[in-house]
């Protein structure tokens, strides 16, 4: 049996840990005081109805869209991250003649078959100046009202709507662009803050309608510290962006590319 | 609830952690289980703390995506909820940081309504009692949100996530002492907000 507690070391119990392991003769003792003190057990009280009240606030699930957010930046990571294809180096120190000749052969041949390279499909590019710390662009698509992943090759289709999700590491003003054979447009720009965010408008989520549209289709986000200039109410893209888009030096740029068939299904 | 450590002072491997090691040797099925398991519990802590659904969403990800990016630094010693709660914890407190230097330099605020929308709570069939009950959580829900992010943190962490007196101080970087005047102090302040506004129904 525990020593009877006084009103402090009553008041330690009730502030105490509560995913501690109980223990059983101080929880006794601890229940003996409060029997006979009433400011501890008003106390003990006032504890327990708040533990209670702050386990009946609401919570929030993360929306499908944060946790696609999240996997696809993963993924883009993974194959940005993907070692190069392993040289094929062997040095053999076979004396010469048909049968090692053959030997080799054989083994050369069952080394390729192993380790032969399948290139990942790269539908991420980096262009400009110190680009990938800075900017990012990641696509899904919305196909008959539901967002669907957009893996690396997959095909859009026309009816098809494309969302458009950025990461920039500093605040400041991002556009969002697409490109194709027939020139760039730039379609949407905002101050933005550092972060992930999406194409909005007004707080509303937006997509870019591919209809019309065949073949390959980059869309992309380019960074920069100052508002571009209008022209007829939209963006003007500065050359400095195709001189990034071309790899040169240039504002922080990141372009990702799908293919958009010709014929709806 | 919290977990446990074992008597050498490590944290067993649960779930949390195999699916973390999983994910470190690059199997793609892991980290989507991991956010699953977490995507409430953190959610809310991360709503909570900076008071606005869009700007908790981002941090969201940024929280997991730093996640990934650190799973290689992580060790046993700590278990995956802590070191997620201290990724998170950061990366909130960093975004709320960043937010109020922008409504400084631009004088307008970004987030005119972070509060969050409270769902109906069941208080019995008695409809008096229920709206009694709607409207003690959403005076809680009040209470919380005036009080200093590190006790607020503090609190949840405890109360609501579960976390242990051991784990809040691993995740907030500060001693258990600390950790222990946090939760009080917050207790403190709940309790006269609450007895203030019951007062204030009563008159």
């Amino acid at each position: 049996m525990s020593a009877p507690l006084d009103c402090s070391a009553c008041l330690d119990w009730i502030h105490r840990d509560r995913t501690a392991t109980a223990d059983p003769e101080l929880d006794a003792a601890a229940g003996a005081h409060l029997d006979g003190c009433d400011d501890c057990a008003a106390e003990a009280a006032d504890v327990d109805e708040l533990g209670d009240l702050l386990g009946d606030l609401p919570g929030w699930d993360a929306s499908d869209d944060a946790v696609a957010s999240v996997l696809d930046r993963v993924e883009a990571d993974r194959r940005t991250a993907a070692p190069p294809p392993t040289p094929l180096r062997r040095s053999f120190g076979f004396p010469s003649g048909l049968a090692a000749a053959a030997l080799l052969i054989a083994t050369v041949s069952a080394v390729v078959v192993i380790t032969r390279y399948e290139p990942e499909p790269e539908p991420m590019t980096f262009k400009g100046d110190a680009t990938t710390a800075q900017v990012e662009v990641g696509l899904s698509l919305l196909r008959d009202g539901a967002p669907v992943a957009l893996p690396p090759g997959a095909v859009a289709r026309p009816d098809d709507t494309v969302l458009l999700r950025y990461t920039t590491d500093r605040d400041g003003f991002v556009y969002l662009f697409r490109v194709d054979g027939a020139g760039l447009e730039v379609f949407h720009g905002t101050a933005a803050l550092a972060g992930t965010h999406h194409f909005a408008v007004g707080g509303q989520v937006r997509g870019y309608q591919l209809e019309g549209l065949t073949g390959s289709q980059s869309f992309g986000v380019a960074w920069s510290a100052e508002p571009w200039p209008v022209v007829d109410d939209g963006p003007l893209a500065p050359d400095e962006l195709r001189v990034a888009l071309d790899g040169g030096t240039g504002p922080p740029v990141d372009l990702r590319t799908i293919t958009v068939e010709a014929e709806p299904r | 609830m919290g977990r446990r450590e074992d008597r050498d002072g490590l944290s067993p491997i649960g779930p949390d952690e195999q699916l973390l090691l999983r994910h470190r040797e690059g199997d793609t099925t892991a980290l989507p289980q991991l956010i699953e398991r977490h995507r409430r519990g953190l959610m809310t802590f991360l709503r909570r703390t900076v008071q606005d659904p869009e700007l908790a969403e981002e941090v969201f990800v940024d929280t997991f995506y730093a996640v990934h990016k650190a799973a290689d630094r992580w060790t046993p010693d700590a278990s995956f909820r802590t070191f997620l709660f201290r990724i998170g914890r950061n990366r909130a407190v960093s975004a709320l940081r960043r937010a109020a230097e922008k409504t400084s330099r631009l004088g307008t605020p970004l987030h005119v309504d972070g509060r969050p929308r409270l769902t109906l709570v069941d208080g019995g069939a008695d409809p008096e009692r229920r709206a009694a009950a709607r409207e003690r959580l959403r005076q809680t829900d009040a209470a919380l949100a005036d009080l200093a992010e590190p006790r607020r943190t503090a609190l949840l962490l405890h109360h609501v996530e579960g976390l242990s007196y051991p784990e809040i101080a691993q995740v907030m970087e500060i001693p258990l002492g600390t950790v222990k005047t946090h939760i009080f102090q917050a207790r403190r302040h709940l309790k006269r907000t609450l007895a203030d506004d019951r007062e204030g129904a009563a008159s």
